[in-house]
């Protein structure tokens, strides 16, 4: 047997991939060839081809039940109407929430700048004080900048827990 | 002519039910004969089936691109193989070898020819079934996917996780197998090996 470019090890593989329609035009042609010339090889493609014609016709022809197709439809709506809701949740709270947190933002953002300008007066404040009697502190007084040292004083005292600024203050309320 | 499946995916994931039970519609005949062949009984393949679709419904936005019907075959794969493990020792009562190694479908169960004598039918159809159901799952696999479900030995490979010369090997082997199988009684087969 055999004959032909094409080994008779290879013919079923060659076949099965043609049945597939995987197989090259001239994979088809050397397959053809051999089939043409080899009796054994037509014989064994024969019976390949009858085995899986009627194993298709006896292929499984069971169905579901329509309980089980019911239940599938059932969760494919189920899960609609929990991305639905997602969706809606997203749409409505998420702006909202993210005016709020906006809103907080700014809020603290002006609390805190506030409280930050105070610390600044509050240094410059100790600066001066630090620098009593020196150049710098009899420019302030001497150019009559004393009522501006007052309002920062008055500011710092109205800070929680900046103790050594309020003394400070004191200080210069006289 | 129909929608894709792709598009009744889409169809799907925008909130439209029909375009989930088309694909099930379309799907219900490959999917149900792929799992019975490798179930054990119609009411655990009614159980697979269901529960692949319910894969199916919660990962409906993870499917981009490719065969709809392989994804479909890989999930079915995987649920087999989980439900294999959660019945493990079962299993490995009926196969005392408990071959670890390898892929786990192969290890899954075969059937055992019906007791009312199916493979004593003498439709030879009905003896084929009977002879598929003997096969190795792996093989067993690649047989139904390339001759009921008429599919490549691309996509067979790719569902398998294997090359395309594995899943034809596959197909050698089961063919070769059936051959002996059927050959114990098959004057009509001719055949002589």
């Amino acid at each position: 047997m055999g004959g032909g470019i094409m080994s008779c090890q290879e013919m079923q593989s060659q076949w099965l991939l043609k049945m597939s329609g995987e197989l090259a035009d001239e994979q088809v042609r050397r397959l053809d060839a051999h089939l043409a010339s080899c009796a054994a090889c037509r014989q064994e493609a024969a019976l390949l081809s009858r085995m899986v014609s009627s194993a298709k016709f006896a292929a499984q022809r069971g169905q579901p039940s329509p309980a089980v197709l019911a239940r599938i439809e059932a969760a494919g709506r189920a899960r609609l109407e929990t991305v639905a809701w997602q969706r809606q949740v997203f749409r409505r709270w998420v702006p909202a929430a993210a005016a709020a947190l906006l809103l907080v933002g700014v809020g603290l953002q002006q609390r805190y700048s506030a409280r930050l300008d105070a610390v600044r007066s509050g240094r410059v404040l100790a600066a001066l004080v630090s620098d009593n009697g020196s150049d710098a502190s009899l420019e302030w007084s001497s150019s009559g900048r004393h009522a501006e040292l007052q309002q920062l004083a008055q500011q710092l005292m109205a800070l929680q827990g900046i103790g050594e600024e309020n003394e400070l203050a004191a200080v210069y309320e006289d | 002519m129909g929608l894709s499946d792709m598009e009744n995916l889409a169809r799907y994931r925008q909130g439209d039910i029909a375009g989930l039970t088309e694909l099930v519609e379309r799907y219900q005949r490959p999917l149900f004969s792929f799992v019975l062949h490798m179930t054990r009984t119609p009411a655990e393949a009614e159980d697979v089936f269901q529960e692949v679709w319910m894969r199916v419904i919660r990962r409906a936005d993870s499917f981009k691109e490719g065969s709809f019907q392989a994804w479909l075959l890989r999930i079915a794969r995987n649920v087999m193989i989980d439900r294999f493990r959660r019945r493990k020792p079962e299993v490995s009562l009926e196969n005392p070898d408990g071959d670890a190694e390898g892929d786990p479908m192969d290890r899954l169960p075969s059937h055992g020819v019906a007791p009312d004598g199916e493979a004593a039918a003498a439709d030879l159809g009905r003896r084929i079934a009977a002879a598929v159901a003997e096969l190795p799952a792996e093989q067993k696999e690649v047989f139904v996917m390339r001759v009921e479900l008429d599919m490549p030995f691309k996509a067979i490979a790719e569902i398998q996780g294997t090359s395309i010369n594995t899943a034809l090997s596959r197909m050698q082997y089961a063919v070769s197998r059936l051959r002996g199988l059927l050959a114990e009684e098959g004057r009509e087969w001719g055949v002589e090996s």
